[in-house]
Protein backbone atom coordinates (compact mmCIF):
# COMPACT_ATOMS: atom_id res chain seq x y z
CA UNK A 1 0.00 0.00 0.00
CA UNK A 2 1.01 3.59 -0.63
CA UNK A 3 1.54 6.02 2.27
CA UNK A 4 -0.91 8.85 2.87
CA UNK A 5 1.71 11.44 1.91
CA UNK A 6 2.03 9.75 -1.50
CA UNK A 7 -1.75 9.70 -1.92
CA UNK A 8 -1.66 13.49 -1.63
CA UNK A 9 0.92 13.91 -4.43
CA UNK A 10 0.03 16.27 -7.21
CA UNK A 11 -0.58 14.66 -10.59
CA UNK A 12 2.70 15.86 -12.09
CA UNK A 13 4.70 14.52 -9.13
CA UNK A 14 2.88 11.20 -9.36
CA UNK A 15 3.56 10.89 -13.11
CA UNK A 16 7.29 11.43 -12.53
CA UNK A 17 7.36 8.65 -9.93
CA UNK A 18 5.33 6.31 -12.12
CA UNK A 19 7.62 6.85 -15.10
CA UNK A 20 10.79 6.02 -13.15
CA UNK A 21 9.05 3.02 -11.62
CA UNK A 22 9.23 4.17 -8.00
CA UNK A 23 5.45 3.90 -7.59
CA UNK A 24 3.38 0.96 -8.82
CA UNK A 25 0.17 2.27 -10.35
CA UNK A 26 -1.66 -0.84 -9.17
CA UNK A 27 -0.63 -0.13 -5.55
CA UNK A 28 -1.55 3.51 -5.96
CA UNK A 29 -5.03 2.85 -7.35
CA UNK A 30 -5.62 0.09 -4.77
CA UNK A 31 -4.67 2.50 -1.97
CA UNK A 32 -6.97 5.15 -3.34
CA UNK A 33 -9.87 2.72 -3.62
CA UNK A 34 -9.22 1.68 -0.02
CA UNK A 35 -9.18 5.33 1.02
CA UNK A 36 -12.50 5.91 -0.75
CA UNK A 37 -13.87 2.85 1.05
CA UNK A 38 -12.95 4.27 4.42
CA UNK A 39 -13.86 7.93 3.86
CA UNK A 40 -16.62 8.20 1.33
CA UNK A 41 -19.40 6.87 3.51
CA UNK A 42 -19.26 10.24 5.29
CA UNK A 43 -18.44 12.50 2.34
CA UNK A 44 -20.53 10.85 -0.41
CA UNK A 45 -18.41 12.15 -3.26
CA UNK A 46 -18.79 9.09 -5.48
CA UNK A 47 -21.88 7.54 -7.04
CA UNK A 48 -20.12 4.71 -8.92
CA UNK A 49 -16.54 3.35 -8.89
CA UNK A 50 -14.83 1.98 -12.00
CA UNK A 51 -14.62 -1.82 -11.61
CA UNK A 52 -11.81 -1.93 -14.16
CA UNK A 53 -9.53 0.69 -12.57
CA UNK A 54 -7.11 -1.89 -11.11
CA UNK A 55 -6.94 -3.77 -14.39
CA UNK A 56 -6.08 -0.52 -16.22
CA UNK A 57 -3.45 0.23 -13.57
CA UNK A 58 -1.80 -3.17 -14.08
CA UNK A 59 -1.57 -2.50 -17.82
CA UNK A 60 0.30 0.74 -17.16
CA UNK A 61 2.69 -1.00 -14.77
CA UNK A 62 3.40 -3.54 -17.50
CA UNK A 63 4.16 -0.75 -19.98
CA UNK A 64 6.58 0.92 -17.58
CA UNK A 65 8.36 -2.38 -16.88
CA UNK A 66 8.63 -2.98 -20.63
CA UNK A 67 6.38 -6.07 -20.55
CA UNK A 68 4.04 -4.76 -23.22
CA UNK A 69 4.69 -3.90 -26.83
CA UNK A 70 3.91 -0.18 -26.68
CA UNK A 71 7.47 0.67 -27.81
CA UNK A 72 8.00 3.00 -24.89
CA UNK A 73 5.16 5.35 -25.84
CA UNK A 74 4.20 5.55 -22.16
CA UNK A 75 7.05 8.02 -21.68
CA UNK A 76 5.12 10.63 -23.66
CA UNK A 77 1.90 10.23 -21.67
CA UNK A 78 1.57 13.26 -19.43
CA UNK A 79 -1.08 11.82 -17.07
CA UNK A 80 0.32 8.30 -16.79
CA UNK A 81 -1.42 6.44 -13.97
CA UNK A 82 -3.22 9.51 -12.60
CA UNK A 83 -6.55 8.73 -10.86
CA UNK A 84 -9.27 10.85 -12.46
CA UNK A 85 -12.71 11.53 -10.95
CA UNK A 86 -15.41 12.26 -13.53
CA UNK A 87 -18.65 14.11 -12.83
CA UNK A 88 -21.61 11.85 -13.39
CA UNK A 89 -23.04 13.86 -16.30
CA UNK A 90 -19.99 13.14 -18.48
CA UNK A 91 -20.27 9.95 -20.53
CA UNK A 92 -17.92 7.08 -19.71
CA UNK A 93 -18.07 3.97 -21.86
CA UNK A 94 -19.18 0.98 -19.82
CA UNK A 95 -19.42 2.94 -16.55
CA UNK A 96 -22.87 3.92 -15.24
CA UNK A 97 -23.60 7.61 -15.78
CA UNK A 98 -26.63 8.81 -13.81
CA UNK A 99 -26.58 12.64 -13.75
CA UNK A 100 -27.48 11.97 -10.09
CA UNK A 101 -31.04 11.36 -11.30
CA UNK A 102 -33.48 8.50 -10.82
CA UNK A 103 -34.26 9.01 -14.51
CA UNK A 104 -30.83 7.63 -15.47
CA UNK A 105 -30.09 5.47 -12.44
CA UNK A 106 -28.95 2.49 -14.53
CA UNK A 107 -27.85 4.18 -17.77
CA UNK A 108 -24.52 2.92 -19.16
CA UNK A 109 -23.08 4.98 -22.07
CA UNK A 110 -21.80 3.28 -25.20
CA UNK A 111 -19.00 5.79 -25.71
CA UNK A 112 -16.59 8.08 -23.87
CA UNK A 113 -16.95 11.85 -23.93
CA UNK A 114 -14.17 13.37 -26.08
CA UNK A 115 -12.51 14.97 -23.04
CA UNK A 116 -12.55 11.65 -21.14
CA UNK A 117 -11.11 9.89 -24.19
CA UNK A 118 -8.30 12.46 -24.42
CA UNK A 119 -7.40 12.22 -20.71
CA UNK A 120 -7.47 8.41 -20.83
CA UNK A 121 -5.28 8.56 -23.94
CA UNK A 122 -2.74 10.51 -21.89
CA UNK A 123 -2.70 7.71 -19.30
CA UNK A 124 -5.30 8.87 -16.75
CA UNK A 125 -7.40 6.18 -15.04
CA UNK A 126 -11.06 6.92 -14.37
CA UNK A 127 -11.46 5.97 -10.72
CA UNK A 128 -15.14 6.75 -10.44
CA UNK A 129 -18.15 8.94 -11.19
CA UNK A 130 -18.92 11.76 -8.83
CA UNK A 131 -22.01 13.11 -7.15
CA UNK A 132 -23.69 16.31 -8.34
CA UNK A 133 -26.91 18.24 -8.32
CA UNK A 134 -29.33 16.38 -10.57
CA UNK A 135 -28.49 17.23 -14.22
CA UNK A 136 -26.21 20.00 -12.90
CA UNK A 137 -29.07 22.07 -11.52
CA UNK A 138 -27.97 23.47 -8.19
CA UNK A 139 -25.13 25.11 -6.27
CA UNK A 140 -24.78 22.77 -3.29
CA UNK A 141 -24.89 19.09 -4.46
CA UNK A 142 -27.93 18.59 -2.26
CA UNK A 143 -30.33 18.08 -5.20
CA UNK A 144 -28.97 14.58 -5.87
CA UNK A 145 -31.00 11.37 -5.99
CA UNK A 146 -27.99 9.80 -4.22
CA UNK A 147 -27.92 12.15 -1.20
CA UNK A 148 -25.89 15.31 -0.52
CA UNK A 149 -22.10 15.47 -0.74
CA UNK A 150 -20.49 16.72 2.49
CA UNK A 151 -17.65 19.22 2.56
CA UNK A 152 -14.46 17.35 3.57
CA UNK A 153 -13.20 20.39 5.51
CA UNK A 154 -16.37 20.77 7.61
CA UNK A 155 -18.73 17.82 7.32
CA UNK A 156 -21.96 19.64 8.17
CA UNK A 157 -21.40 22.14 5.37
CA UNK A 158 -22.16 21.66 1.67
CA UNK A 159 -19.35 20.95 -0.81
CA UNK A 160 -20.82 23.43 -3.30
CA UNK A 161 -22.29 22.47 -6.61
CA UNK A 162 -23.16 21.25 -8.93
CA UNK A 163 -19.78 19.45 -9.31
CA UNK A 164 -19.59 18.92 -5.52
CA UNK A 165 -18.52 15.27 -5.69
CA UNK A 166 -15.52 16.03 -7.90
CA UNK A 167 -14.36 18.89 -5.64
CA UNK A 168 -14.84 16.90 -2.42
CA UNK A 169 -13.05 13.86 -3.89
CA UNK A 170 -10.05 16.04 -4.77
CA UNK A 171 -9.96 17.89 -1.44
CA UNK A 172 -10.08 14.59 0.46
CA UNK A 173 -7.41 13.01 -1.80
CA UNK A 174 -9.83 10.45 -3.18
CA UNK A 175 -8.67 11.42 -6.71
CA UNK A 176 -5.70 13.35 -8.12
CA UNK A 177 -7.52 15.33 -10.81
CA UNK A 178 -11.20 15.71 -11.67
CA UNK A 179 -13.65 16.75 -14.35
CA UNK A 180 -16.72 18.82 -13.63
CA UNK A 181 -19.10 20.84 -15.75
CA UNK A 182 -19.83 24.54 -15.43
CA UNK A 183 -23.10 26.04 -16.66
CA UNK A 184 -23.27 28.99 -14.26
CA UNK A 185 -20.44 28.30 -11.82
CA UNK A 186 -20.76 24.57 -11.18
CA UNK A 187 -16.99 23.95 -11.29
CA UNK A 188 -15.89 27.17 -9.60
CA UNK A 189 -18.38 27.14 -6.71
CA UNK A 190 -17.40 23.71 -5.33
CA UNK A 191 -13.74 24.45 -6.08
CA UNK A 192 -14.02 27.53 -3.87
CA UNK A 193 -15.95 25.75 -1.09
CA UNK A 194 -13.49 22.80 -1.06
CA UNK A 195 -10.25 24.81 -1.46
CA UNK A 196 -9.07 23.50 -4.83
CA UNK A 197 -8.60 25.00 -8.32
CA UNK A 198 -11.56 25.02 -10.71
CA UNK A 199 -11.32 26.21 -14.31
CA UNK A 200 -14.27 27.04 -16.55
CA UNK A 201 -12.58 27.23 -19.95
CA UNK A 202 -13.52 29.51 -22.84
CA UNK A 203 -16.76 28.27 -24.40
CA UNK A 204 -15.69 26.03 -27.26
CA UNK A 205 -12.17 25.27 -26.05
CA UNK A 206 -13.11 21.82 -24.73
CA UNK A 207 -15.47 19.55 -26.61
CA UNK A 208 -18.91 19.08 -25.07
CA UNK A 209 -19.36 15.78 -26.93
CA UNK A 210 -20.50 13.26 -24.32
CA UNK A 211 -21.47 15.89 -21.76
CA UNK A 212 -25.16 15.22 -21.08
CA UNK A 213 -26.91 18.43 -22.07
CA UNK A 214 -28.58 20.82 -19.67
CA UNK A 215 -28.04 24.32 -21.16
CA UNK A 216 -25.87 24.01 -24.28
CA UNK A 217 -25.13 27.66 -24.93
CA UNK A 218 -23.75 28.17 -21.41
CA UNK A 219 -22.18 24.91 -20.25
CA UNK A 220 -18.60 23.68 -20.57
CA UNK A 221 -16.67 20.72 -19.22
CA UNK A 222 -14.41 22.18 -16.53
CA UNK A 223 -11.10 21.08 -15.02
CA UNK A 224 -10.38 20.66 -11.30
CA UNK A 225 -7.04 20.10 -9.55
CA UNK A 226 -5.10 20.66 -6.32
CA UNK A 227 -2.25 22.53 -8.01
CA UNK A 228 -1.82 24.99 -10.89
CA UNK A 229 0.62 22.72 -12.72
CA UNK A 230 -1.88 19.86 -12.62
CA UNK A 231 -4.50 22.15 -14.11
CA UNK A 232 -2.10 23.13 -16.90
CA UNK A 233 -1.30 19.46 -17.61
CA UNK A 234 -5.01 18.66 -17.90
CA UNK A 235 -5.74 21.66 -20.09
CA UNK A 236 -2.98 20.78 -22.54
CA UNK A 237 -4.47 17.33 -23.00
CA UNK A 238 -8.18 18.18 -22.90
CA UNK A 239 -8.33 21.31 -25.09
CA UNK A 240 -8.86 21.39 -28.81
CA UNK A 241 -11.35 21.22 -31.60
CA UNK A 242 -13.52 18.16 -32.09
CA UNK A 243 -15.55 17.38 -35.18
CA UNK A 244 -18.10 15.68 -32.93
CA UNK A 245 -18.96 19.05 -31.39
CA UNK A 246 -19.64 21.87 -33.81
CA UNK A 247 -19.10 24.51 -31.16
CA UNK A 248 -15.43 23.88 -30.51
CA UNK A 249 -13.16 26.73 -31.56
CA UNK A 250 -11.23 25.81 -34.66
CA UNK A 251 -8.19 27.83 -33.74
CA UNK A 252 -8.07 26.74 -30.11
CA UNK A 253 -5.10 24.39 -30.46
CA UNK A 254 -2.85 27.02 -31.89
CA UNK A 255 -3.86 29.68 -29.35
CA UNK A 256 -3.01 27.77 -26.21
CA UNK A 257 0.57 27.64 -25.08
CA UNK A 258 1.19 26.64 -21.51
CA UNK A 259 4.81 26.79 -20.63
CA UNK A 260 4.43 27.28 -16.90
CA UNK A 261 8.08 26.61 -16.16
CA UNK A 262 9.05 29.78 -17.97
CA UNK A 263 6.34 31.84 -16.38
CA UNK A 264 7.15 34.85 -14.29
CA UNK A 265 6.38 34.57 -10.62
CA UNK A 266 5.21 38.14 -10.55
CA UNK A 267 2.35 40.07 -12.09
CA UNK A 268 4.25 43.19 -13.15
CA UNK A 269 2.48 45.22 -15.80
CA UNK A 270 -0.88 43.49 -15.23
CA UNK A 271 -4.06 45.50 -14.86
CA UNK A 272 -7.04 43.94 -13.10
CA UNK A 273 -10.57 45.26 -12.64
CA UNK A 274 -12.96 44.54 -9.79
CA UNK A 275 -16.66 45.14 -10.27
CA UNK A 276 -18.20 47.60 -7.83
CA UNK A 277 -21.75 46.20 -8.10
CA UNK A 278 -20.57 42.82 -6.82
CA UNK A 279 -17.91 43.74 -4.27
CA UNK A 280 -20.15 46.30 -2.59
CA UNK A 281 -23.32 44.17 -2.76
CA UNK A 282 -25.16 43.50 0.50
CA UNK A 283 -25.28 39.86 -0.56
CA UNK A 284 -21.51 39.49 -0.13
CA UNK A 285 -20.53 38.08 3.28
CA UNK A 286 -18.03 40.15 5.29
CA UNK A 287 -15.34 37.41 5.53
CA UNK A 288 -15.58 36.94 1.75
CA UNK A 289 -15.13 40.68 1.17
CA UNK A 290 -12.16 40.74 3.60
CA UNK A 291 -10.56 37.81 1.80
CA UNK A 292 -11.12 39.53 -1.55
CA UNK A 293 -9.40 42.72 -0.32
CA UNK A 294 -6.54 40.63 1.05
CA UNK A 295 -6.16 38.91 -2.35
CA UNK A 296 -6.24 42.32 -3.96
CA UNK A 297 -3.30 43.44 -1.79
CA UNK A 298 -1.47 40.22 -2.68
CA UNK A 299 -1.70 40.80 -6.42
CA UNK A 300 -0.68 44.43 -5.94
CA UNK A 301 2.40 43.26 -4.01
CA UNK A 302 3.16 41.02 -7.00
CA UNK A 303 3.14 44.07 -9.23
CA UNK A 304 -0.42 44.25 -10.59
CA UNK A 305 -2.57 47.37 -10.62
CA UNK A 306 -6.18 46.89 -9.52
CA UNK A 307 -8.97 49.35 -10.28
CA UNK A 308 -12.68 49.33 -9.62
CA UNK A 309 -15.11 49.50 -12.55
CA UNK A 310 -18.88 49.61 -12.82
CA UNK A 311 -20.96 47.31 -15.05
CA UNK A 312 -24.55 48.42 -14.42
CA UNK A 313 -26.09 45.74 -16.67
CA UNK A 314 -24.92 43.05 -14.24
CA UNK A 315 -28.10 43.78 -12.31
CA UNK A 316 -29.84 41.68 -14.99
CA UNK A 317 -27.28 38.87 -15.09
CA UNK A 318 -29.14 36.36 -12.91
CA UNK A 319 -32.54 36.96 -14.52
CA UNK A 320 -30.96 36.61 -17.96
CA UNK A 321 -28.91 33.54 -17.01
CA UNK A 322 -31.75 31.63 -15.34
CA UNK A 323 -34.26 32.44 -18.08
CA UNK A 324 -31.88 31.10 -20.76
CA UNK A 325 -30.70 28.09 -18.71
CA UNK A 326 -34.26 27.04 -17.88
CA UNK A 327 -35.45 27.48 -21.47
CA UNK A 328 -32.62 25.31 -22.77
CA UNK A 329 -33.20 22.76 -19.99
CA UNK A 330 -36.88 22.38 -20.81
CA UNK A 331 -35.94 21.55 -24.39
CA UNK A 332 -32.93 19.31 -23.62
CA UNK A 333 -34.71 17.27 -20.96
CA UNK A 334 -37.68 16.52 -23.22
CA UNK A 335 -35.72 13.49 -24.43
CA UNK A 336 -36.29 11.58 -21.18
CA UNK A 337 -39.34 9.58 -22.16
CA UNK A 338 -38.51 6.21 -20.58
CA UNK A 339 -38.53 4.42 -23.94
CA UNK A 340 -34.94 3.96 -25.13
CA UNK A 341 -33.06 4.26 -21.82
CA UNK A 342 -33.45 5.32 -18.22
CA UNK A 343 -36.29 4.96 -15.77
CA UNK A 344 -39.28 3.22 -17.31
CA UNK A 345 -42.52 1.37 -16.65
CA UNK A 346 -44.56 -1.35 -18.35
CA UNK A 347 -45.92 0.25 -21.57
CA UNK A 348 -48.66 -2.28 -22.39
CA UNK A 349 -52.12 -0.77 -22.45
CA UNK A 350 -50.90 2.69 -21.38
CA UNK A 351 -51.50 5.78 -23.54
CA UNK A 352 -48.43 7.75 -24.65
CA UNK A 353 -49.11 10.99 -22.75
CA UNK A 354 -50.03 9.19 -19.56
CA UNK A 355 -46.88 7.03 -19.77
CA UNK A 356 -44.65 10.01 -20.55
CA UNK A 357 -46.06 12.11 -17.67
CA UNK A 358 -45.77 9.24 -15.20
CA UNK A 359 -42.14 8.49 -16.12
CA UNK A 360 -41.19 12.16 -15.93
CA UNK A 361 -42.73 12.64 -12.49
CA UNK A 362 -39.49 10.96 -11.29
CA UNK A 363 -37.37 14.02 -11.95
CA UNK A 364 -36.27 15.70 -8.70
CA UNK A 365 -37.91 18.89 -7.44
CA UNK A 366 -35.36 21.39 -8.78
CA UNK A 367 -35.32 19.79 -12.24
CA UNK A 368 -39.13 19.89 -12.40
CA UNK A 369 -39.10 23.54 -11.32
CA UNK A 370 -36.64 24.49 -14.06
CA UNK A 371 -38.42 22.50 -16.79
CA UNK A 372 -41.74 24.16 -15.84
CA UNK A 373 -40.26 27.66 -15.82
CA UNK A 374 -38.38 26.97 -19.06
CA UNK A 375 -41.62 25.81 -20.65
CA UNK A 376 -43.28 29.03 -19.47
CA UNK A 377 -40.64 31.46 -20.78
CA UNK A 378 -40.69 29.76 -24.18
CA UNK A 379 -44.47 29.56 -24.44
CA UNK A 380 -46.52 31.64 -26.81
CA UNK A 381 -47.10 35.12 -25.39
CA UNK A 382 -44.14 35.04 -23.00
CA UNK A 383 -41.29 34.24 -25.40
CA UNK A 384 -40.73 37.90 -26.31
CA UNK A 385 -41.13 39.16 -22.77
CA UNK A 386 -38.72 36.73 -21.12
CA UNK A 387 -36.58 34.68 -23.48
CA UNK A 388 -35.80 37.33 -26.10
CA UNK A 389 -35.26 40.00 -23.44
CA UNK A 390 -32.89 37.60 -21.63
CA UNK A 391 -30.92 37.06 -24.84
CA UNK A 392 -30.68 40.81 -25.41
CA UNK A 393 -29.52 41.29 -21.82
CA UNK A 394 -26.94 38.56 -22.43
CA UNK A 395 -25.60 40.39 -25.49
CA UNK A 396 -25.42 43.64 -23.49
CA UNK A 397 -23.64 42.04 -20.51
CA UNK A 398 -21.22 40.25 -22.81
CA UNK A 399 -20.37 43.45 -24.68
CA UNK A 400 -19.82 45.39 -21.45
CA UNK A 401 -17.61 42.63 -20.00
CA UNK A 402 -15.51 42.49 -23.17
CA UNK A 403 -15.15 46.27 -23.12
CA UNK A 404 -13.75 46.06 -19.59
CA UNK A 405 -11.40 43.30 -20.74
CA UNK A 406 -10.17 45.57 -23.54
CA UNK A 407 -8.73 47.85 -20.86
CA UNK A 408 -7.75 45.27 -18.26
CA UNK A 409 -6.01 41.89 -18.43
CA UNK A 410 -8.50 40.24 -16.10
CA UNK A 411 -11.53 40.79 -13.90
CA UNK A 412 -11.06 39.84 -10.24
CA UNK A 413 -14.00 38.81 -8.07
CA UNK A 414 -14.90 36.53 -5.19
CA UNK A 415 -15.91 33.10 -6.53
CA UNK A 416 -18.88 32.81 -4.19
CA UNK A 417 -20.37 35.74 -2.25
CA UNK A 418 -21.06 33.50 0.75
CA UNK A 419 -19.27 30.95 2.92
CA UNK A 420 -20.26 27.29 2.40
CA UNK A 421 -23.76 27.00 3.94
CA UNK A 422 -24.83 24.25 6.33
CA UNK A 423 -26.44 21.25 4.67
CA UNK A 424 -30.19 21.91 4.45
CA UNK A 425 -29.82 25.64 5.17
CA UNK A 426 -30.69 26.98 1.70
CA UNK A 427 -32.37 24.16 -0.17
CA UNK A 428 -35.99 25.13 0.55
CA UNK A 429 -35.78 28.62 -0.96
CA UNK A 430 -34.95 28.29 -4.69
CA UNK A 431 -34.72 32.00 -5.51
CA UNK A 432 -32.40 32.69 -2.57
CA UNK A 433 -30.20 29.83 -3.75
CA UNK A 434 -30.05 31.26 -7.32
CA UNK A 435 -28.80 34.60 -5.93
CA UNK A 436 -25.45 33.16 -4.83
CA UNK A 437 -24.46 32.51 -8.46
CA UNK A 438 -24.02 36.23 -9.21
CA UNK A 439 -20.20 36.18 -9.34
CA UNK A 440 -19.99 33.14 -11.61
CA UNK A 441 -22.83 33.26 -14.21
CA UNK A 442 -21.36 36.31 -15.93
CA UNK A 443 -18.44 34.29 -17.36
CA UNK A 444 -20.90 31.78 -18.84
CA UNK A 445 -23.07 34.54 -20.31
CA UNK A 446 -19.96 36.06 -21.94
CA UNK A 447 -18.34 32.72 -22.89
CA UNK A 448 -15.03 33.81 -21.32
CA UNK A 449 -12.68 31.66 -19.21
CA UNK A 450 -12.75 31.92 -15.40
CA UNK A 451 -10.62 30.31 -12.71
CA UNK A 452 -11.37 29.88 -9.02
CA UNK A 453 -8.19 29.91 -6.93
CA UNK A 454 -8.18 28.64 -3.32
CA UNK A 455 -7.19 31.68 -1.31
CA UNK A 456 -7.97 31.73 2.40
CA UNK A 457 -9.76 30.10 5.32
CA UNK A 458 -12.26 31.69 7.70
CA UNK A 459 -12.94 29.63 10.83
CA UNK A 460 -11.98 26.50 8.91
CA UNK A 461 -14.17 27.39 5.90
CA UNK A 462 -12.44 27.77 2.51
CA UNK A 463 -12.78 31.01 0.51
CA UNK A 464 -11.75 31.27 -3.16
CA UNK A 465 -10.92 34.19 -5.39
CA UNK A 466 -11.86 34.26 -9.06
CA UNK A 467 -10.27 35.71 -12.20
CA UNK A 468 -11.92 36.07 -15.61
CA UNK A 469 -10.00 36.79 -18.81
CA UNK A 470 -10.49 37.35 -22.53
CA UNK A 471 -11.54 34.47 -24.77
CA UNK A 472 -8.80 31.81 -24.99
CA UNK A 473 -6.61 33.61 -22.45
CA UNK A 474 -6.41 30.58 -20.12
CA UNK A 475 -2.59 30.91 -20.01
CA UNK A 476 -3.00 34.29 -18.29
CA UNK A 477 -5.34 32.78 -15.67
CA UNK A 478 -2.82 30.03 -14.97
CA UNK A 479 -0.04 32.59 -14.69
CA UNK A 480 -2.00 34.59 -12.11
CA UNK A 481 -2.76 31.42 -10.15
CA UNK A 482 0.87 30.32 -10.33
CA UNK A 483 2.08 33.70 -9.06
CA UNK A 484 -0.38 33.60 -6.16
CA UNK A 485 0.44 29.97 -5.37
CA UNK A 486 4.17 30.73 -5.37
CA UNK A 487 3.71 33.78 -3.15
CA UNK A 488 1.25 32.18 -0.77
CA UNK A 489 3.47 29.49 0.67
CA UNK A 490 1.45 27.37 3.09
CA UNK A 491 -1.34 29.87 3.61
CA UNK A 492 -3.93 27.40 2.32
CA UNK A 493 -3.95 23.74 3.20
CA UNK A 494 -4.25 22.32 -0.26
CA UNK A 495 -5.33 18.91 0.72
CA UNK A 496 -6.94 17.11 3.64
CA UNK A 497 -4.98 14.04 4.69
CA UNK B 1 -49.01 36.09 -11.84
CA UNK B 2 -49.77 32.50 -12.72
CA UNK B 3 -52.51 30.50 -10.99
CA UNK B 4 -52.72 26.81 -10.13
CA UNK B 5 -54.63 26.08 -13.35
CA UNK B 6 -51.94 27.70 -15.47
CA UNK B 7 -49.27 25.66 -13.67
CA UNK B 8 -51.36 22.52 -14.25
CA UNK B 9 -51.33 23.40 -17.96
CA UNK B 10 -47.55 23.94 -17.87
CA UNK B 11 -47.10 20.54 -16.24
CA UNK B 12 -49.20 19.06 -19.04
CA UNK B 13 -47.12 20.83 -21.72
CA UNK B 14 -43.90 19.56 -20.11
CA UNK B 15 -45.48 16.10 -19.60
CA UNK B 16 -44.65 15.96 -15.91
CA UNK B 17 -47.19 14.19 -13.72
CA UNK B 18 -47.87 16.23 -10.58
CA UNK B 19 -49.85 15.85 -7.38
CA UNK B 20 -52.12 18.66 -6.17
CA UNK B 21 -49.81 19.66 -3.30
CA UNK B 22 -46.87 19.84 -5.73
CA UNK B 23 -48.91 22.08 -8.05
CA UNK B 24 -49.65 24.45 -5.16
CA UNK B 25 -46.00 24.61 -4.08
CA UNK B 26 -44.76 25.15 -7.65
CA UNK B 27 -47.36 27.89 -8.24
CA UNK B 28 -45.99 29.80 -5.28
CA UNK B 29 -42.34 29.29 -6.24
CA UNK B 30 -42.85 29.98 -9.94
CA UNK B 31 -44.57 33.27 -9.11
CA UNK B 32 -41.73 34.30 -6.86
CA UNK B 33 -39.12 33.50 -9.52
CA UNK B 34 -41.10 35.14 -12.37
CA UNK B 35 -41.49 38.28 -10.25
CA UNK B 36 -37.71 38.36 -10.09
CA UNK B 37 -37.40 37.77 -13.87
CA UNK B 38 -39.78 40.69 -14.44
CA UNK B 39 -36.85 43.04 -13.87
CA UNK B 40 -35.94 42.29 -17.49
CA UNK B 41 -38.95 44.49 -18.37
CA UNK B 42 -37.24 47.60 -17.04
CA UNK B 43 -34.18 46.99 -19.20
CA UNK B 44 -34.13 49.73 -21.79
CA UNK B 45 -32.67 47.86 -24.72
CA UNK B 46 -34.06 49.01 -27.98
CA UNK B 47 -33.96 47.15 -31.25
CA UNK B 48 -30.37 48.25 -31.79
CA UNK B 49 -29.18 45.38 -29.60
CA UNK B 50 -29.23 42.04 -31.32
CA UNK B 51 -30.15 39.12 -29.09
CA UNK B 52 -27.13 36.93 -28.30
CA UNK B 53 -26.50 34.15 -30.79
CA UNK B 54 -23.70 31.64 -30.30
CA UNK B 55 -23.21 31.00 -33.98
CA UNK B 56 -21.51 34.35 -34.37
CA UNK B 57 -18.16 32.94 -33.28
CA UNK B 58 -18.01 29.21 -33.41
CA UNK B 59 -18.35 27.00 -36.40
CA UNK B 60 -17.14 23.59 -37.41
CA UNK B 61 -18.86 21.32 -39.88
CA UNK B 62 -18.16 17.64 -40.38
CA UNK B 63 -19.32 15.03 -42.81
CA UNK B 64 -22.41 13.24 -41.62
CA UNK B 65 -20.97 9.76 -41.24
CA UNK B 66 -23.10 7.31 -39.24
CA UNK B 67 -21.50 5.48 -36.30
CA UNK B 68 -22.68 1.89 -36.21
CA UNK B 69 -23.52 0.15 -32.95
CA UNK B 70 -24.50 -3.51 -32.91
CA UNK B 71 -28.20 -4.10 -32.21
CA UNK B 72 -27.29 -5.61 -28.86
CA UNK B 73 -25.29 -2.55 -27.87
CA UNK B 74 -27.80 -0.06 -29.21
CA UNK B 75 -30.58 -1.73 -27.23
CA UNK B 76 -28.54 -2.32 -24.08
CA UNK B 77 -30.13 0.57 -22.17
CA UNK B 78 -33.72 -0.20 -23.19
CA UNK B 79 -35.76 -2.42 -20.87
CA UNK B 80 -38.93 -3.10 -22.83
CA UNK B 81 -37.25 -4.95 -25.68
CA UNK B 82 -38.93 -7.44 -27.98
CA UNK B 83 -36.50 -9.03 -30.44
CA UNK B 84 -34.78 -6.19 -32.28
CA UNK B 85 -37.48 -3.69 -31.27
CA UNK B 86 -38.26 -1.46 -28.32
CA UNK B 87 -41.81 -1.60 -27.03
CA UNK B 88 -43.38 1.82 -26.44
CA UNK B 89 -46.84 2.90 -25.26
CA UNK B 90 -49.42 3.46 -27.96
CA UNK B 91 -49.73 6.90 -29.45
CA UNK B 92 -52.80 9.07 -29.06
Amino acid sequence: MVSSSKIALSAYELVEEVKVGSISVEDYIASMIERIGSMDERINAYITLNDHALEEARMIDKMVKGYSNDNGSYATKSLLGVPLAVKDNISTQGIRTTCASRMLEDYVPLYDATVVKRLKGAGAIVIGKTNMDEFGMGSTTEFSAFGATHNPWVYERVAGGSSGGSAAALAACMASIALGSDTGGSVRCPASFCSIYGLKPTYGLLSRYGLISYANSLECIGLMARSVLDLALMLKVAAGSDMQNDHTSIDANSSISLDLESMNHDLKGMRFATIREIVESEGTDEPVRDSMFDALSSVERLGAVVEEVSIPSLRYALASYYTIAMAEASSNLARYDGVRYGYTAQPDGVAWNEFYSKIRSNFGSEVKRRIMLGTYVLSSGYYGRYYMKAQKARALIRDEMLKVLNHYNAIMLPTMPILPPRIGERISDPLRLYMVDICTVIANLAGIPALSIPYSMYNGLPIGVQFMARHLDEPLLLRIAYALESARGDKVRRCMI
Amino acid sequence: MVGVEEVRHLAHLARIGMKEEELRLYTEQINEILTYFNMLDELDIGNDIEPYRMSREYKAMRDDIPVAFSAGNALSNAKNVKGRFIKAPKMG
